[in-house]
């Protein structure tokens, strides 16, 4: 696949990465509310277990295929990498709607993992953002 | 405000449709699976709450960018997708609502919605043909 025929096929990929990052704050916000007044949701129900579990699918995978997967490696890190940090900040909202969907007291393990990925994602950004291309991420060397 | 600036913010406005696009489509999913399950109305006022807002982040981006005064330097034709693309949004927000107080006011939900969807079809249609028109006097 050429260059160019990537950047369209990045083109949508960017786009959809929009559509699944609305849909998890969608899902944290409805979740936050519940949190706060859990006559709502007062389980993991079908109707939120389903779509989270479709978010996550949605979100999760396609960040790390446009990280990893070789195609895309010709197409520089600098480039690709805002649209992958959406991908992943929109799994990790998914985990925080998680949490509060089944959080009932005090904060457990996954607070502590939602936590932790609120830390290290901006630092793993920062970083990729600060470190100097490869030979082989380079177009134009 | 300059044309340049106003292009920047078009593509602004472009990637938050595709926002209001995911959290519409969250909560149309969220109510069919809802309405299976239970098929009774529940007064979860955090859904209530996110689909209000999402209404309101469809409709208001919509008639900002159609009559706001800055908006008028840029040609309707270039704007109208996104401007439509908002209504149609802020129109199929209305769906997930509706299978919700549905079965309370079935056929005056079912006009409302329909009506206001050939409504929103015609309009588009219309305002596309006033844009070509401008832009065929521009390049005679």
């Amino acid at each position: 696949m050429d260059t160019e025929q990537l950047e369209n096929q990045f083109q949508l990929w960017n786009r959809f990465m929009y559509i699944v990052l609305g849909s998890a704050i969608t899902f944290v916000v409805i979740s936050f509310g519940n949190f706060l007044n859990p006559r709502g949701w007062t389980s993991f129900a079908n109707y939120a277990a389903g779509p989270w579990m479709m978010l996550e699918l949605l979100a999760t995978p396609p960040g790390f295929y446009l990280l990893w997967h070789k195609p895309w490696q010709t197409l520089p890190l600098q480039r690709r990498i805002n649209t992958i940090s959406g991908y992943l900040i929109a799994s990790w909202l998914g985990l925080v709607a998680f949490g509060l969907m089944i959080q009932t007291d005090s904060p457990t393990e996954l607070g502590f993992l939602v936590a932790c990925g609120a830390i290290l994602f901006p630092l793993l950004y920062i970083w990729i953002l600060k470190r100097k291309p490869s030979q082989r991420e380079e177009m134009f060397p | 405000m300059d044309n340049h600036t106003l292009q920047k913010r078009l593509e602004i406005w472009k990637r938050i449709l595709f926002i209001t696009m995911g959290a519409s489509l969250t909560l149309f999913v969220q109510a069919v699976l809802h309405y299976q399950e239970s098929q009774r109305l529940v007064f979860d006022m955090s859904w209530y709450g996110a689909w209000f807002v999402v209404q309101l982040a469809a409709f208001l981006p919509g008639f900002l960018l159609l009559w706001g005064k800055h908006w008028m330097q840029i040609p309707l034709f270039e704007r109208l997708n996104t401007i439509f693309g908002y209504f149609a949004i802020a129109w199929f927000t209305l769906l997930p609502v509706g299978l919700r107080v549905g079965p309370y006011t079935p056929k005056t939900f079912n006009f409302f919605w329909l009506g206001s969807g050939i409504a929103l079809a015609i309009g588009y249609w219309w305002l596309r043909r006033k844009s070509l028109g401008i832009q065929n006097e521009m390049f005679p």
